[in-house]
């Protein structure tokens, strides 16, 4: 869906590129002639027919006002600054400019003074006021658009904890931050990426806890990015990773103003983008991706079990359907034999060896699965209705496929939801069909050569130079208290350890509550 | 990218081509249980029972249920491998041992010997060390064809009997191990037919039992204990439950019967001038679970007697199974010679040679102590007034 | 410096023990079994003394020469031409120990789990993961060694179960024919604790200076621990007849039963164990790698691991004929020869480099 809304704005941006092409005057400054000015803003903006120019007079001086419809506010253009500017009153002609900054109602209002600055304040929003006889015109911020309010996460639900989310305007996800962190030591650093989208993406981090050198990095990677247009984070994201071939995500995506404040409190970068209600998370590690921000909200017995089980849930929902070939195929003997007669009896006409059938069966359900996303959600239900009765029981009673299969299938299934970020889901779900291969090549020690090769790469990759196994793989002090297991929040006094300087402490000792401890 | 490509047609084309060991489920002959025979002619016919996985699927396919899930195949051969390659020509799929815990020897193979058998069942990585041997009465085959009313196969109804007496059964370790080791003795238990009397609903109704144990010495089997021989033997392998002992005491007019809950049993090795002495000592606690007689267990002096009585009682049944495995077999299958090794290693090595002849000279003291703990729910005779019974 | 990666002790500690004791669990208790008897429980402890006095030797050789591994500090010693002998020496024995090691792998698995795969795919599989461990340098080996480790050791754990059939009186009687069986049964040991010597290799990469002896000592003692474990376990269960088997820790794995329905689960022990058996052959081609690298002045080392992992391959086969033929060499050869050149070399070395700084303090 998302995808269809946004073909047609890369189509304009095309066309805009052949206007820009044909003025090479791009950089230069402002002409005095309020008509050479006119003209090279309309043959800029021909075809255009959204750019509005409204000519008047301002104290004998001839003006332009131009601005694109939808992005200003139209209403306080015409209240504010025409009413004032068309109003009789005489200017200091002496200091012209000046006098009409002064008259105009308008907080947000600068001086500009060339032609690529008063593009940008025109594709902003903000209408530009260009006056006869000067070679500075005027940037109104009187930036106005139709945006979505703050609305609960959609792919990040909680049952306790903030219901906003960050909405597709950068402004107001900014101010979300703001809301939370109140310090001043909340820095917001802003590049802008893009040819044509020109998009902004703003590094926010807290001074003092973050390393120096990780944003000295992500701003070099951003700087690094040459592309036409940045349509959603994934773009950012694919062009800063540090190992591109990896199928495992080196970044963590939100669109939960909570949990981008705790990574920041944790001495994280994020990244903000425009135009996205995603923002981005450096450096992540792979346990990072395993913390849910209701983890920290409910009873640490709470968040430890649901950790633990989340690392059960991957084991399975990466292992599972190759441990059952290999286990079918290969190792019959360590099936008990009840288990195994039963076994038997329901793979007994079945036609397809177990490798084909579990290959099978697992991309039959990945489809349902993406047939489910995509589809409006009226067919939806159609999609899971086919799909259960199809391959569940009918599929069964053909004897087309055993009916432990599709138990197996199933648990899969349930299990690659229990992991929070979505991200890491679809790498396990990638990752299962080779291992059934190798499963069906060589039984469990092909597992276990596929575990081996998962684990050397994870090994490997680094976020934005932290090891991706961290804590557990390089054993820092206080490894255990955040992986694994989630301690009591009065015990998690240090911030996990990222690159070089840090500022490790992250709240006072002894905060352990207890009864007795107000009396002190 | 190209590189990429190649690479992963590559290990398509290994992973796909490879496959040396996948055996699908629906190529499996598994085998529930198997029975060794040895022939007139000295050959080795081998039959196994192969599971039929058609036969327990859920009633919608149609078949009769009580036509039992198993059948036996046969095949025989110069050897036991010899035996089983034949077997293997006479069944469409791969023979599958990994699930077989049931291995029957027919009593002429057992009286000829049983160490090549072993042999190739500890060697083959197939069959489980762990899966139990029996010594059937008659031909080990006709066992096989037993279809059992409660279990599906007579294998498990032969599993099961013998899981439920952990001192009973045999497995290939515990054989090997013992023909192995200093006594070089083992006892395998003798199962036979279980005939009911009861009209049976099709033919072969009935499940093997245990009947006893035989007694083997240097991979031979030279005799068989029967079933109260075998108690004896029970008890001194530390695996007493189940079994229930009754006395009649002198002044008494039936019996009474106790089941024991724990037993220890205690094994200590002397020599005391050049006389080999094996004491041991027997602890058993055990519940009354019925009193014929017009007894009060209640009473502390009844109770007592009754005590007493047990220990004799215990004493002459394990003294009398001692006395037949030393005179009569002359097998030391309670592993008196490794428990003298381990205390007294230099006069061992002394007789090591010539252990069957002193095996059988080695005195026995045992000593019982029994103890009552439990009367179940009542405490006087049931059933009797008050007053008949006596104190 | 070719390696720029640093590890901790604890890492090292979690790359050295399945270094050691992946294969050693496979084949020393049956022979230790075969000389010692009822006292093969000893066996390990005396053995371990080897590994305590390797570690130390290393220890003081690392010292002397901080930065280097052997095949720098060889040249220093030695002169330019006897230590670059030594070092391609060196290089040779670990060669030799690492197809070996890759041959009783593939053996293992070809004889107890896959036996109609041809035993070339396990060994080209786990030299391949390995070279891919290799060239990622020593610190990828270490983040892979802490996990695989942990999930060996853990897995190791199951043999717990096998509790209640331990008949404790196997271990009687206590020293029956004197200390010289032990001894000999403790021979075959040494060979796997002589392997400490790969700690030379490692301690150069150590991030926190002086800690590694302690650390050292602490591994040598947790395999110690480890052996006398699996050894204890087989000797209370199979008794004797862990002479007859040729694994028989898989042996008595192949016995639990858990509630007697879980029960044959040694293969998921066997495939835990290829975790264990990665990180060996990982160690043991990364210090081959290194010392070619280092040897020739190459600028990087990642070049030549798979050239070299394709050679191991090949003498896994080159030189042990069958399974016999191992066990002929485990019993009476290894000992001897990988004591000489892990524990005795190094000590030479040491006397030797002593020696001159002594001369050239008194000069």
């Amino acid at each position: 869906m998302i995808r269809i809304r946004r073909r047609p704005s890369k189509k304009k941006a095309k066309g805009h590129f052949r206007a820009a092409q044909q003025n090479p005057s791009h950089n230069t400054l402002l002409s005095k002639n309020l008509e050479e000015n006119t003209q090279f803003f309309s043959s800029l903006y021909e075809e255009s027919s959204d750019v509005v120019f409204r000519s008047f007079v301002v104290g004998k001086k001839g003006a332009t006002i131009i601005y694109i419809e939808g992005l200003s506010d139209t209403q306080k253009l015409d209240e504010q600054v025409l009413e004032t500017l068309l109003d009789k009153n005489e200017f200091d002609e002496t200091d012209f400019l000046l006098s009409i900054k002064n008259r105009l109602p308008i907080s947000n209002i600068k001086k500009i003074s060339t032609f690529s600055t008063c593009i940008d304040s025109i594709a902003n929003g903000s209408p530009v006021l260009l006056i006869d006889g000067f070679e500075e015109a005027f940037s109104l911020g009187l930036v106005k658009f139709e945006k979505r309010s703050i609305e609960e996460p959609q792919a990040e639900g909680s049952i306790r904890g903030p219901r906003e989310g960050f909405t597709e305007s950068l402004g107001v996800n900014t101010s979300l931050l703001r809301r939370i962190i109140k310090d001043p030591a909340l820095k917001m650093k802003t590049v802008h990426v893009g040819k044509y989208t020109k998009t902004k993406v703003v590094i926010s981090y807290i001074k003092g806890l973050v390393d120096k050198t990780l944003i000295e990095e992500i701003e070099n990677r951003l700087n690094r990015i040459q592309i036409d247009g940045v349509l959603e984070s994934g773009y950012i994201e694919q062009f800063i990773e540090d190992n591109p071939y990896s199928p495992f995500p080196q970044l963590l995506y939100t669109e939960r103003p909570d949990v981008v404040c705790a990574n920041l409190l944790e001495g994280r970068a994020v990244l903000m983008i425009d135009g996205t209600p995603f923002s981005l998370v450096a450096p992540v590690s792979f346990f990072s991706l395993f913390q849910s921000q209701e983890d920290y909200y409910e009873r640490f017995w709470m968040g430890t079990f649901v950790r633990t089980l989340r690392f059960l849930f991957l084991a399975v929902s990466l292992f599972l359907p190759s441990v059952y070939v290999a286990i079918t195929t290969f190792h019959q003997e360590m099936v008990p034999t009840d288990l195994l007669l039963s076994l038997a009896s329901s793979r007994e006409g079945v036609p397809f060896p177990a490798i084909v059938e579990a290959i099978m069966m697992e991309i039959a359900f990945e489809a349902l699965r993406e047939a489910g996303i995509r589809l409006p959600k009226q067919v939806g239900s159609a999609v899971s209705i086919v799909g259960a009765l199809v391959i569940g029981q009918a599929a069964v009673q053909a004897g087309i496929v055993s009916a432990p299969m599709i138990i197996i299938v199933s648990i899969t299934g349930i299990a690659s939801f229990m992991v929070p970020r979505y991200s890491i889901g679809l790498a396990i779900r990638m990752l299962r069909f080779p291992i059934i291969i190798l499963a069906g090549f060589l039984g469990l020690v092909g597992v276990m050569l596929a575990l081996i090769l998962i684990i050397i790469h994870l090994s490997t990759l680094r976020s934005f130079g932290t090891p991706y196994l961290g804590p557990i793989s390089t054993q820092q002090k206080n490894w255990m208290q955040d992986t694994f297991i989630r301690s009591p929040l009065w015990k998690m006094n240090t911030r996990p350890r990222l690159t070089g300087e840090y500022n490790a402490v992250r709240q006072g000792a002894n905060l352990k509550p207890g009864p007795n401890k107000s009396g002190e | 990218m190209k590189k990429s490509i190649l690479v992963m047609l590559c290990c398509c084309y290994l992973t796909l081509t490879g496959c040396w060991d996948r055996v699908e489920m629906q190529d499996l002959a598994i085998i529930t249980a198997a029975a060794i025979d040895r022939l007139e002619d000295g050959k080795t016919r081998i039959s196994v029972q192969l599971f039929i996985p058609r036969a327990i699927t859920s009633g919608e396919t149609g078949e009769d249920p009580s036509l039992g899930s198993t059948f036996v195949r046969e095949a025989t051969g110069e050897n036991l491998a010899n035996a089983i390659s034949m077997l293997q020509m006479n069944v469409p799929r791969k023979l599958f041992w990994g699930q077989c815990k049931v291995f029957i020897f027919g009593i002429e193979l057992a009286k000829n010997g049983i160490r090549k058998q072993i042999d190739y069942l500890i060697r083959h990585p197939g069959p489980r060390d762990n899966s139990f041997l029996y010594v059937s009465e008659d031909e080990a085959k006709e066992l096989l064809t037993l279809v059992p009313p409660l279990e599906r196969y007579s294998g498990e109804a032969l599993k099961k009997l013998t899981q439920e007496e952990k001192g009973m059964g045999s497995t290939l370790r515990d054989v090997d191990k013992a023909l192995m080791g200093e006594s070089e003795s083992v006892s395998i238990p003798y199962i036979q037919m279980l005939v009911s009397k009861e009209p049976t609903r099709k033919l072969h109704e009935t499940i093997p039992v245990i009947e006893g144990m035989a007694i083997f010495k240097k991979e031979q089997m030279i005799g068989v204990l029967n079933k109260k021989e075998t108690r004896g033997l029970l008890w001194l392998k530390d695996d007493m439950k189940r079994s229930t002992i009754s006395i009649k005491l002198k002044d008494g007019d039936g019996e009474i019967s106790m089941t024991p809950t724990s037993g220890k049993s205690k094994f200590s090795p002397e020599i005391k001038e050049h006389r080999w002495i094996m004491n041991l000592n027997i602890t058993i606690e055990g519940d009354i679970v019925q009193n014929e007689t017009h007894l009060d267990p209640m009473d502390k002096d009844v109770l007592l007697k009754i005590e007493k009585e047990y220990e004799t009682a215990l004493k002459e049944r394990v003294a009398q199974t001692i006395e037949k495995l030393q005179q009569k077999f002359n097998a030391d299958v309670m592993n008196f010679g490794r428990r003298f090794h381990q205390i007294y290693p230099n006069e061992w090595s002394k007789v090591k040679d010539r252990w069957d002849e002193k095996f059988p000279e080695v005195e026995v003291k045992i000593m019982v102590t029994a103890k009552v703990r439990r009367h179940g729910y009542i405490g006087p005779p049931a059933a009797l007034p008050r007053d008949e019974v006596k104190e | 410096m070719l390696e720029k990666g640093k590890i901790s002790t604890l890492q090292m500690e979690f790359m050295i023990i399945p270094a050691i004791i992946a294969t050693g669990v496979l084949s020393i208790p049956s022979i230790s079994g075969k000389y010692a008897r009822h006292d093969m429980w000893m066996t390990p402890i005396v053995g371990s003394i080897i590994g305590f006095i390797t570690v130390y030797i290393v220890w003081k050789l690392h010292q002397l020469f901080p930065k280097l591994t052997p095949f720098q500090y060889s040249e220093k010693i030695l002169g330019k031409v006897v230590g670059r002998i030594f070092s391609l020496f060196l290089i040779f024995f670990f060669l030799h120990d690492t197809g070996i090691v890759i041959r009783q792998y593939s053996d293992f698995i070809t004889s107890n789990v896959m036996r109609e795969t041809p035993s070339v795919v396990f060994s080209i599989s786990i030299t391949f993961v390995s070279a891919l461990a290799v060239r990622g340098g020593i610190e990828v080996i270490a983040r892979s060694a802490v996990i695989c480790t942990t999930i060996f050791l853990c897995v190791s754990l199951v043999l717990l179960l096998l509790i209640k059939d331990v008949e404790v009186s196997y271990m009687l009687p206590i020293l029956e024919d004197g200390l010289l069986p032990v001894m000999k049964g403790a021979l075959v040991h040494t060979a796997w604790f002589s392997e400490f010597f790969l700690l030379a290799f490692i301690y150069p990469f150590i991030n926190t200076r002086g800690k590694g002896l302690k650390s050292g000592m602490k591994a040598s003692l947790y395999v110690m621990l480890l052996l006398l474990y699996f050894h204890l376990f087989v000797l209370t269960i199979l008794e004797v007849s862990a002479v007859n088997q040729l694994y028989p820790v898989h042996s008595i794995i192949r016995s639990i039963s858990v509630f007697g329905f879980f029960e044959n689960f040694e293969i998921i022990i066997t495939a835990s164990w290829v975790l264990g058996n990665f990180i060996k052959v990982s160690v043991f081609l990364y210090v081959a790698n290194l010392g070619i690298a280092q040897l020739f002045g190459l600028s990087n080392y990642q070049i030549t691991v798979f050239p070299l992992s394709l050679l191991l391959v090949l003498l896994s086969y080159w030189d042990i004929p069958n399974i016999v033929g191992l066990v002929d060499f485990l019993t009476k050869i290894q000992p001897f020869y990988f004591i000489l050149v892990q524990t005795v070399f190094p000590l030479f070395l040491l006397i030797i480099a002593f020696a001159r700084r002594k001369r050239s303090e008194s000069r």
